[in-house]
């Protein structure tokens, strides 16, 4: 292929040899030009015109195949960023997007990896560019309209590689799978927090169940309000769900299933080991209750200050203004009780929520104490356990499937990738420029070709012509 | 001598000229091309932060660009991109590295209008910058892409570390087991270590809630509700198990940790209750005086005037901020020493409180081990240890996810706070072919000076050394010179050699003088110029024996007939004109003709022939 690749170059060297030797000739012979004898070989040139337009055409089918040639062998890629924060700069994830990454080393070095190419890195990085149609373009920063991002950047290998035993087009498109599943692990959304674990409820407290369960719902409720914002009114071809829908579903899941899930475990006081778990409780009790006492001490102290605040020491000033509803409201400004009293509401908003959990703790804890005990409600929990699981599966899935399809639709692929393919129309034009000058360097020589040959043998010297013609009449006897 | 013309000596000069010129330019443009040329890829860049028109980053620092190239960022690049110091160095890049404000009209308008409006402090704070990053070509096109995209990067992750997202939980979990604490030690070090990070991921979750790392899969809320989970469940189940086991490594040291704990406590409270007692002074004092202040003034008719603090209240906001030295502007705290008076009484009580409490949790410590073995048997030990190490790892997995999410959030804030306004553009810096263009004009211009000049030398030494300053012919020495450039090598067969004599020379000198000889000769030698013009292919010369030698490069013998009796019909005319006689004696000898194709055989072959001639006369 490089033969190939080397046609274009020599026509292009031998189109040069042939204007210089036609300017060479034309400067020698100027002077004796005359403009009948000119005219007489302009006319021997017509009897030429076979010669010369079996020769144009052949050069201009070499040109135009070594041109296509070389662009269907070696094309340039195109790589065009079609998602929405690619104008902006950014990846998928609103990081800065880095064009370089493309051809970086750990992607160079997959590509060699993946294909088995005899090459190194260098090596490959050496026959790699990247561009970018802006790169033509002057950076004007005084003009709003010439600050532009590109999402289009064209790669080229340099048919050089076939040294390596490979191809352009196979480098490219190893490079194309490389480095779009990089893009992809990198900076493109991931949905594994869908892919739900349930390995942990071995052996793990009925109680602890419904919040890990919770957690787990969670994890499904947090993914889906990026795109509800987004999209609200998206929906999945094949179930019509809606983000808004699985939400809802979700939250049912967790007030709904999980919640008589928890009733029926502390109605029947279900453990897996009662000592166990009415110590922990009792020392989550004895944490709480001490995180409960300094939220009361702290806010017991605010009380006191506020009280011990004397009404003189400062004054305050009245500020007509709205209120959310847009109705007249009398404000004033701040002073120092307002700020105690603040906090003083929200240590025992804390200590109040302490209390709460204290008392679920310690009801539960006297729910596991006092239960019989027996297999059948243990097996009752284990089955509704089983239909949880399933359940947050199946919610799980349906995210996937939702979520799945609307990045679909809406990333289409992030990257598209294409190889630009020589246009014959192009090459064409391109060729029979080319091919014109041919002819008219070819043309032209072939017109002052018996003027030349006059001018050199009139400068031969003559014991070498005689030698010449003795030479020739000797090859021809 | 001959006229000065300038456009004669171009015209011999000009290949000579044009080869120069050329050559000056290709070495130009090689040495340019590989050894001046640079790549300088460039881009825009923006500051978006609700605070950069005021030249501040999110965390109210001063914006300061020139962060880009720190040393440290320079040298995270490089070892990013592989690139060895033998290749360059981190000030190799640094140098090459230009962050330049944009200005724009009407920025410079709106700071006009505010100066002239009186507003003297008004200062422009730019939040578009332009960085480059140029280099030689040795590296090729992409290199400097590729380096200022990394810098880039860099500053952007740096920039969301340092001026957005600063704080972020340690994890002293990481090597817990290691360090030879009892067993309530590592689980409270867990405890605390999880209680941090659920509190800063919570922040986090509330600042960007819809932020999902796309190289772990997980937002913030995600990890804090993972956190808290093992947290609420399997801390406290280690704790429970640690305290209803009573199992410690050494029962002594742990107690007497607890009692200093204690001991401790004692001494903060002891010292809390000393400043609130004090406290309390102050401030009943600052209320006594204050009150003083409040008591009604009486007027000369008996009237009261109301308290002096009364309609005091200024009715504007004022002085709300002072002034750095550097000019820089910075808020004050004006709180009332009122309300700085009780806010320290409430710390102080906080403290007081908390303390007794901390120390009813150590006594609940205290008690639950006083009466435990000195040391907890081998293989309670060992369960509790593997239990430990079982969540030390859990946690430090988790955690890894956690830095991992939050590298890509500062990534995330750098590509909010800093927007890219423009691609980075690769181009060349010196438009090279231009200079070269100039290089072989100037080179050009150059020549053709040089030319002139040597041309005229030239005239000046041919007239004085090569010249017959009688007919103004060229000399001897330059016919032997001729001669001798064309000995050795074969004529062509049109070359011809003329010999040209004036024959009555020497009598009419004798007749008529030697002013009348020496115009004789000139007059010959003119004849003679304008019948053979001397040009590149037409010599004619003096060889200072009365004979005039023409050398043409190409001339039939019809042609020189011709000449030779075109020229003897001319001094024809010209004797009948002068009055003195002025007889042609010539010959002449073709190469081709007289099978002779060196010089000096051809001269001789002419002189023969003149001579001939002459005899035949």
């Amino acid at each position: 292929m490089l033969l190939i690749h080397a046609i274009m170059p020599l026509l292009a060297l031998y189109l040069a040899v042939l204007c210089l030797t036609l300017v060479f000739r034309l400067f020698i012979l100027k002077a004796k030009l005359p403009a009948l004898g000119l005219r007489g070989g302009l006319g021997r040139l017509s009897e030429k015109r076979r010669r010369l337009a079996a020769l144009g055409a052949l050069f201009f089918l070499v040109c135009i195949a070594a041109q296509m040639t070389e662009g269907l062998y070696a094309p340039d890629m195109l790589m065009v960023f079609n998602y929405e924060e690619a104008a902006r700069g950014q990846n998928p994830n609103v990081t800065r997007f880095n064009e370089s990454d493309i051809l970086s080393d750990h992607i160079l070095e997959q590509v060699i990896q993946r294909g088995d190419l005899k090459l190194s890195t260098e090596q490959l990085s050496e026959c790699l560019t990247l561009s970018t149609p802006l790169d033509e373009e002057k950076l004007d920063v005084t003009q709003a309209s010439a600050l532009k991002i590109s999402t289009e950047y064209r790669v080229r290998c340099s048919e050089r590689v076939s040294l390596y035993r490979t191809t352009p087009r196979r480098v490219l498109n190893l490079l194309a799978d490389v480095y779009w599943e990089s893009f992809v692990r990198n900076y493109a959304e991931n949905d594994s927090v869908l892919d739900l674990s349930f390995q942990e409820l071995e052996g793990m407290e009925y109680l602890d169940v419904r919040d890990f369960l919770e957690m787990q719902a969670r994890k499904l409720q947090n993914y889906l309000p990026a795109y509800n914002s987004e999209s609200g009114s998206f929906r999945a071809a094949e179930s019509g769900e809606t983000f808004a829908s699985l939400s809802r579903k979700i939250d049912n899941f967790i007030n709904i299933e999980l919640e008589r899930y928890e009733a029926f475990a502390l109605e029947n006081g279900l453990s897996r080991n009662k000592t166990t778990y009415q110590s922990r409780m009792q020392y989550a009790n004895r944490l709480l209750e001490t995180d409960q006492r300094k939220n009361l001490a702290a806010h017991d102290v605010r009380i006191e200050a506020i009280q011990m605040y004397d009404a003189f020491m400062t004054s305050f000033v009245l500020i007509p203004t709205y209120d959310v509803e847009d109705e007249f409201y009398m404000s004033r400004t701040k002073v120092g009780v307002d700020y105690f009293a603040d906090e003083a509401k929200e240590q025992l908003a804390a200590a109040t929520r302490l209390g709460e959990e204290m008392e679920h703790n310690a009801y539960a804890s006297t729910q596991v104490g006092g239960a019989a005990g027996g297999a059948s409600p243990r097996d009752l929990a284990d089955q509704r356990i089983a239909e949880l699981t399933a359940e947050l599966t199946r919610l799980s899935a349906q995210c996937r499937e939702l979520c799945g399809s609307y990045v679909k639709e809406k990333r289409d692929g992030y990257i598209q990738m294409s190889f630009l393919t020589p246009s014959l129309s192009g090459e064409a034009l391109r060729a029979l420029v080319l091919t014109g000058l041919f002819a008219a360097a070819w043309g032209g020589n072939a017109v002052l070709e018996p003027f030349y040959r006059e001018y050199r043998d009139s400068l031969s010297v003559p014991e070498k012509k005689g030698r010449k013609e003795k030479a020739r009449k000797g090859d021809g006897a | 001598m001959k006229e000065l013309d300038v456009f004669r000596y171009l015209k011999k000069y000009r290949a000579v000229i044009a080869g120069f010129s050329i050559l000056a330019g290709v070495v130009f443009f090689l040495a340019a091309q590989f050894r001046v040329q640079q790549y300088t890829a460039a881009t825009v860049i923006e500051y978006t932060g609700s605070r950069a028109a005021e030249g501040l980053s999110p965390d109210g620092s001063a914006i300061d660009p020139s962060e880009i190239y720190s040393t440290n960022l320079v040298s995270q690049a490089m070892k990013t991109l592989d690139i060895a110091y033998t290749e360059a160095t981190i000030d190799d890049i640094r140098m090459g590295i230009q962050v330049e404000p944009v200005i724009t009209e009407e920025d410079l308008q709106v700071r006009e209008s505010k100066l002239n409006n009186g507003e003297v402090d008004f200062e422009l704070n730019p939040t578009q910058y332009v960085v480059s990053f140029s280099c030689g070509v040795g590296n090729g096109k992409d290199y400097p892409r590729k380096v200022l995209n990394q810098l880039l990067q860099e500053y952007g992750s740096y920039y969301g570390k340092t001026h957005v997202n600063t704080a972020q939980a340690p994890n002293p979990v990481s090597d817990v087991t290691t360090k030879g604490y009892d067993y309530l030690e590592m689980a409270e070090v867990m405890d605390d270590t999880l209680t941090d990070l659920t509190e800063d991921l919570s922040d986090k979750a509330g600042w960007n809630g819809e932020f999902r790392s796309s190289r772990t899969g997980r937002c913030f809320q995600d990890l804090k509700d993972e956190f808290a989970f093992i947290r609420n469940v399997e801390v406290r189940q280690l704790f429970s198990e640690i305290l209803a086991g009573r199992i410690t490594r050494d029962r002594d040291v742990l107690l007497d940790k607890y009692r200093n704990r204690n001991q401790n406590l004692e001494i903060s409270s002891s010292a809390m209750s000393f400043e609130v007692e004090r406290l309390r002074g102050i401030i009943g004092a600052y209320e006594g005086a204050i009150g003083e202040f409040r008591v009604p003034t009486i007027n000369a008719d008996g009237e009261s005037t109301g308290s002096v603090l009364q309609n005091n209240v200024l009715p504007n906001v004022y002085d709300d901020r002072d002034r750095y030295e550097d000019g820089g502007w910075t808020p004050v705290d004006r709180t009332a020493e009122y309300d700085v008076l009780l806010r320290q009484y409430i710390e102080d009580r906080t403290v007081y409180e908390h303390n007794a409490i901390d120390g009813d949790y150590n006594d609940y410590i205290l008690s639950v081990f006083t009466g435990a073995p000195a040391s907890s048997s081998q293989a309670d030990q060992e369960r509790i240890q593997a239990e430990i190490e079982r969540l030390a790892e859990k946690i430090n997995a988790l955690q890894a996810v956690y830095y991992e999410t939050n590298d890509e959030y500062n990534e995330f804030l750098g590509a909010q706070n800093i927007r890219m306004l423009s691609s980075v553009r690769v181009a060349e810096r010196f438009p090279i072919m231009l200079f070269t263009i100039l290089i072989v004009l100037i080179f050009g211009a150059l020549g053709c000076a040089g030319a002139a000049l040597f041309g005229r030398i030239e005239d000046f030494i041919e007239y004085y050394a090569f010249t017959n300053k009688v007919d103004g012919l060229p000399n001897r020495a330059k016919c032997d010179q001729f001669i001798a450039s064309r000995d050795g090598r074969p004529l062509p067969e049109s070359f011809t050699c003329v010999v040209c004599k004036l024959a009555n020379l020497q009598t009419e000198n004798a007749r008529l003088g030697r002013e009348a000889g020496d115009q004789m000769l000139k007059d010959f030698a003119g004849i003679l110029t304008s019948v053979f013009p001397p040009c590149e292919k037409l010599f004619v010369g003096n060889n200072g024996a009365g004979q005039y030698l023409i050398f043409a490069e190409s001339l039939g013998a019809e042609q020189a007939e011709a000449a030779l009796f075109q020229a003897g019909v001319a001094l024809e005319q010209k004797s009948r004109d002068r009055g003195y006689r002025l007889e042609l004696q010539s010959g002449f000898a073709q190469a081709g003709a007289e099978k002779c194709y060196y010089i000096r055989e051809l001269l001789s072959a002419a002189i023969r022939q003149t001579g001939a001639k002459a005899a035949a006369k």
